[in-house]
């Protein structure tokens, strides 16, 4: 049988191991979530870029194309041109900043952005030559001037289709992420619920149990004393409950069949007293009248 | 040859289950005997624990209680004693 102590303290090491346990958990899914949302975010910052950097690869297309239809209109040509180059810094720029990048980019991201950088390099390098033919006139109109750029253009589908799959793929990837956290989201709740659930049958265990072993015992040994203090010593004080209960109620009993033996000796010597009494003193024979 | 210091290890095993009852039962047992505490010898033992168990209330578990009182005094004095 336990002692109150030992059942108080398996009780209470119970609900600590489950209320660490609970914790546990919950810090494992949230440690588990952060590190997802990070990377969704990582992911989704990443797509910006290259959405960024596809829409000025466009870019650099629309104005490429603008300064061949203005070919023999050295204005605006000059502003085309200056146009293109401007979206072609920022492209180098975006480039520059995507390999520079410790965290986001992993080493084959890095290994695609290099191949982009060679394609725009390429279509840089046919552009300037095919501008520099058209503003000394070795290149005549649009349609020459197309042509000469056709190589170039062919080396700058690397870049536009990359970037733009890989946009794909980064907002895939951020996409996966957030509904794993939504999938975490979804299980924590289901686990809380769960452990609330085993939580509360835990609690309603200790409290139809615990407290009735405990006080029970006392109750009996409780109504047990107070009937031997009124004289009924008839009754035997039952012996259960926890190990302290149990000792007392053990103590209390063997006071009960002591006293229970001292009075049945006292009201022996009693009537032996009486009878004595009565052999000494016989009662007088009454007188006839 | 008297026993010494029988009388308290009866009395102490009697305890364990009557109380002060124990030493008022051994000193009635004697005295239904017509002996004192230092008369008690091995032979006299066995008759003594057989009064005793009369003597015992019926509160208690009366075997199981002489039992204890046999088996306590055969191992205190490596005596064999009869079986109640």
């Amino acid at each position: 049988m336990f002692s109150v102590r030992n059942k108080l303290t398996i009780v209470f090491s119970l609900l600590i191991a489950f209320l660490f346990g609970q914790f546990g958990l919950v810090y494992y899914f949230s440690i588990n979530n952060a590190s997802l949302i990070n990377e969704a975010i990582e992911a989704h910052d990443a797509s910006n870029t290259l959405t960024r950097l596809a829409v000025e690869g466009q870019k650099l297309r629309r104005y490429e194309k603008e300064y061949f239809i203005y070919a023999d209109n050295p204005q605006k040509r000059e502003k085309y041109s200056s146009e293109w180059h401007e979206s072609y810094a920022k492209l180098k720029e975006g480039l520059a900043l995507l390999l520079s990048h410790k965290s986001t980019w992993s080493e084959s991201d890095k290994a695609k952005a290099r191949t982009w950088d060679d394609s725009l390099n390429a279509y840089a390098n046919g552009f300037h030559k095919v501008d520099a033919a058209v503003t000394s006139g070795l290149i005549q109109g649009t349609l020459n001037a197309n042509k000469a750029i056709q190589d170039a253009k062919n080396e700058f589908r690397v870049f536009l289709k990359g970037t733009a799959a890989e946009t794909d793929i980064k907002l895939r990837q951020a996409r996966d992420h957030s509904e794993q956290v939504q999938d975490n989201v979804a299980n924590i709740q289901v686990f809380l619920i769960g452990l609330s659930f085993v939580g509360l049958l835990i609690g309603a265990v200790i409290l139809f149990t615990i407290p009735g072993t405990i006080a029970r015992p006392i109750t009996e040994l409780t109504e047990s004393v107070v009937d031997i203090s009124k004289g009924n010593i008839i009754r035997p004080v039952p012996v259960r409950g926890s190990h302290e209960v149990k000792g007392l109620a053990e103590s209390v009993e063997r006071l009960r069949v002591a006293m229970k033996g001292l009075m049945a000796r006292m009201n022996k010597l009693q009537q032996e007293r009486k009878q004595l009494q009565q052999k000494q003193n016989p009662p007088k024979p009454q007188e006839v009248t | 040859m008297a026993i010494v210091g029988w009388r308290h290890v009866v009395v102490d095993v009697l305890a364990e289950k009557v109380g002060v009852l124990g030493d008022m039962i051994v000193d009635e047992t004697l005295g239904e005997m017509s002996l004192v505490e230092d008369d008690m010898r091995l032979g006299l033992l066995s008759e003594f624990i057989k009064k005793l168990y009369y003597k015992l209330p019926e509160d208690v578990d009366r075997r199981k209680l002489i039992s204890e009182v046999r088996d306590k005094l055969m191992q205190e004095y490596n005596v064999l004693l009869a079986r109640i």
